[in-house]
């Protein structure tokens, strides 16, 4: 009797470890399963907010053609400012000879890269005939791209001159008028021509009638002129860029906003 | 005296066949129960692990081609047409390469293709896909094009012939 019940008691021992042992191996397999689904969400989430960052610094890029040229030996040469908050690296240049059908297509690879507020000059190998027309196509790491003609439309080319009146001090959160002239070089003036307006400062705006942005675009009046008002309120004062844009030109001005009280 | 003798051996020898008769049956239940038990383990431990194990590659398949698809950028920067072959470009502004699939003209699927599909695309790198377009082209007219990569990420343009 005593040999059954001893039995009986190691039946019951040896079922529950085996049970008990089968729960752990259950239980170790749904860790290792939880585990690992979110080391792949917390990687997936980590790529998806890299690339968030990388679309929002793409959007925030800003470039545009300051001289468009030939060399000596017609090689195409491209002066780029760069306007944005962003460096740009500038990775193609297409150049695109409109004057057949189809136009014969080329992209010259260049590794250039334009820091924030900097210009950059590229010299490129894409061969030139002054008397064609080219579409010039610029493309950023990023994969922004600017095109461009070549020749730059008249009265453009090198004849165009941009001017700022307004003062280099302006006061705490006061719109101040500014007034940007767009001429020829024997001063004549150039009326309804495009023109584009940008600045630099943490907290500097431009307003032209109602609105304000950091950027501001459109026509000259019939005088050669356009007006833009800019303000600015960096409460311990801030020196910022005011750049004006025509025609493929462009002009900058330094502007010191006072501290507030100041 | 022979025969009594025989009688108390013969009823001892019964009685402890009996006993051991019983201990034997205890012994096959308790293993037959063992053998239950760790059948239906093995039974619930496999069928887990069959459940986590394909969940987990499921999840996985699908996260890496979320993960890469996310990554994944294109952006359609020229487009010409010789009459025969529709030439498009496309650059690959992504993380990471990827490979041109399908292209759709007009909403018609491209099935004729001369060059650029399946090829792997870097970053920063440019591919040209060549094509007979699926319709006659209309000088003057515009048409849509859609280029999605494997992943199934795509980019659309306006082409004006």
């Amino acid at each position: 009797m005593r040999f059954i019940g001893k039995l009986k008691r190691d039946k019951r021992a040896v079922g529950s470890i085996i049970g008990a042992t089968f729960i752990f191996l259950i239980l170790t397999s749904g860790i290792f399963y939880y585990v690992l689904t979110t080391a792949l969400q917390r990687k997936y989430a980590e790529k998806a907010s890299e690339m968030e960052e990388f679309d929002w610094e793409r959007s925030r890029e800003k470039i545009i053609v300051y001289r468009l040229t030939v060399t000596e030996d017609n090689k195409l040469q491209i002066t780029l400012v760069n306007l944005g908050s962003v460096q740009v690296e500038i990775i193609w240049i297409g150049v695109f000879d409109t004057s057949t059908d189809p136009p014969t297509q080329r992209y010259y690879n260049v590794q250039v890269a334009i820091p924030p507020a900097a210009n950059q000059t590229i010299t490129t190998n894409a061969f030139i005939d002054p008397y064609k027309n080219y579409e010039i196509q610029i493309i950023t790491a990023r994969g922004n791209i600017i095109e461009y003609n070549y020749p730059i439309p008249e009265p453009w080319g090198s004849r165009a001159y941009i001017t700022i009146d307004g003062p280099n001090t302006i006061d705490y959160n006061q719109w101040t008028t500014y007034t940007i002239h767009v001429t020829s070089v024997t001063g004549d003036p150039f009326p309804y021509v495009f023109v584009y307006c940008y600045v630099s400062g943490s907290t500097a705006k431009i307003k032209v009638g109602w609105g304000s942005s950091t950027f501001s675009y459109g026509l000259t009046d019939s005088n050669g002129e356009r007006t833009i008002q800019i303000k600015s309120r960096t409460q311990s004062g801030e020196y910022f860029m005011l750049y004006v844009s025509a025609g493929g030109f462009l002009l900058q001005k330094i502007i010191y906003q006072e501290p507030k009280g100041g | 005296m022979r025969n009594s003798m025989l009688e108390v051996f013969r009823k001892l020898f019964r009685s402890r066949f009996v006993r051991d008769k019983h201990a034997s049956s205890e012994i096959i239940g308790s293993l037959m129960l063992l053998l239950a038990i760790s059948t239906a383990g093995v039974i619930i431990y496999s069928f887990s692990i069959n459940y986590f194990s394909s969940s987990i590659d499921a999840f996985r398949v699908e996260s890496e081609l979320d993960s890469g698809k996310i990554q994944e950028r294109l952006i359609i920067t020229a487009v010409w047409y010789d009459g025969n072959v529709m030439n498009v470009t496309i650059l690959n502004y992504g993380k990471i390469e990827w490979k041109i699939d399908q292209v759709y003209f007009d909403h018609i699927q491209v099935s004729s293709f001369v060059s650029g599909r399946g090829v792997a695309v870097g970053p920063k790198e440019l591919i040209s896909v060549k094509f007979t377009p699926p319709i006659s082209i209309v000088a003057g007219n515009t048409y849509e094009i859609i280029v999605v990569t494997e992943r199934g990420s795509k980019n659309a343009i306006y082409w004006e012939a």
